[in-house]
């Protein structure tokens, strides 16, 4: 799996390091370590309260390619 | 209920599946281990008796469990810290009183197997040694979920 550098981002355009991530969204630093690395695929849950914590939407953080919602139903 | 609901919050997501990951092995091994020592009695070699055999076979699953366990970052909850810290040191504690015995009775001219079987000091030995590894594996854990909170 490719390395989730968007996470990893918009994380640093908060100023928020993995533990601080890792509290909002009630996980342990390891797990969002391993997200980032591509290394875990998170469950929808987790992945809502990640785009939660980090002000962002699904598509911005975890759909491949950059295609948006519009292209994927079309 | 309440406890088992409590207990969920413990542990992310990822952790429930390295934790289910482990067990899983910890399964098969102990299949293996049961399969390999039930060939070797059934073809006459008896290396120990019926409950030193189970006793080992069960300790040994429990090691492999508790070391692939920390190698793969299970930790323990926020709420069992110290009852664990307390179980690992009262083991930890029997181990090496047990072993005390079993040197002494050695010094007294005991033998670790008698007769080709392993003898009740032998057995003692090896349950410390397996209870060590587990105990040093757990202060091991101990030490870097506090490291980490």
């Amino acid at each position: 799996m490719a390395k989730n550098l968007r996470i990893k981002s918009a994380r640093a355009a908060k100023d928020m390091t993995q533990k601080d991530l890792a509290d909002a969204v009630g996980a342990v630093r390891q797990t969002i370590n391993a997200i980032e690395l591509g290394e875990y695929n998170p469950s929808i849950r987790l992945c809502i309260s990640i785009c939660k914590a980090l002000d962002k939407t699904l598509d911005e953080l975890f759909w491949e390619g950059g295609m948006n919602s519009e292209e994927v139903t079309s | 209920m309440k406890k088992l609901l409590h207990e969920a919050v413990e542990y992310d997501e990822r952790q429930l599946q390295i934790r289910g990951d482990v067990f899983k092995h910890g399964f098969f091994a102990t299949m293996v281990m049961l399969l390999i020592n039930a060939l070797l009695n059934d073809y006459g070699i008896i290396w120990a008796s019926g409950f030193h055999q189970n006793m080992i076979i069960i300790m040994l699953m429990t090691t492999v469990i508790s070391v692939e366990a920390h190698l793969r970052g299970v930790y323990f909850g926020r709420s069992k810290g110290h009852r664990a810290l307390f179980v690992l040191l009262l083991l930890g504690m029997l181990a090496g009183y047990l072993t005390g015995l079993v040197v002494g009775h050695f010094g007294d001219g005991g033998s670790f197997a008698d007769e080709g079987m392993l003898s009740d000091d032998g057995f003692t030995l090896i349950l410390c040694g397996l209870i060590a590894v587990n105990v040093a594996v757990g202060l091991i854990q101990h030490i870097r979920n506090r490291k980490n909170r």
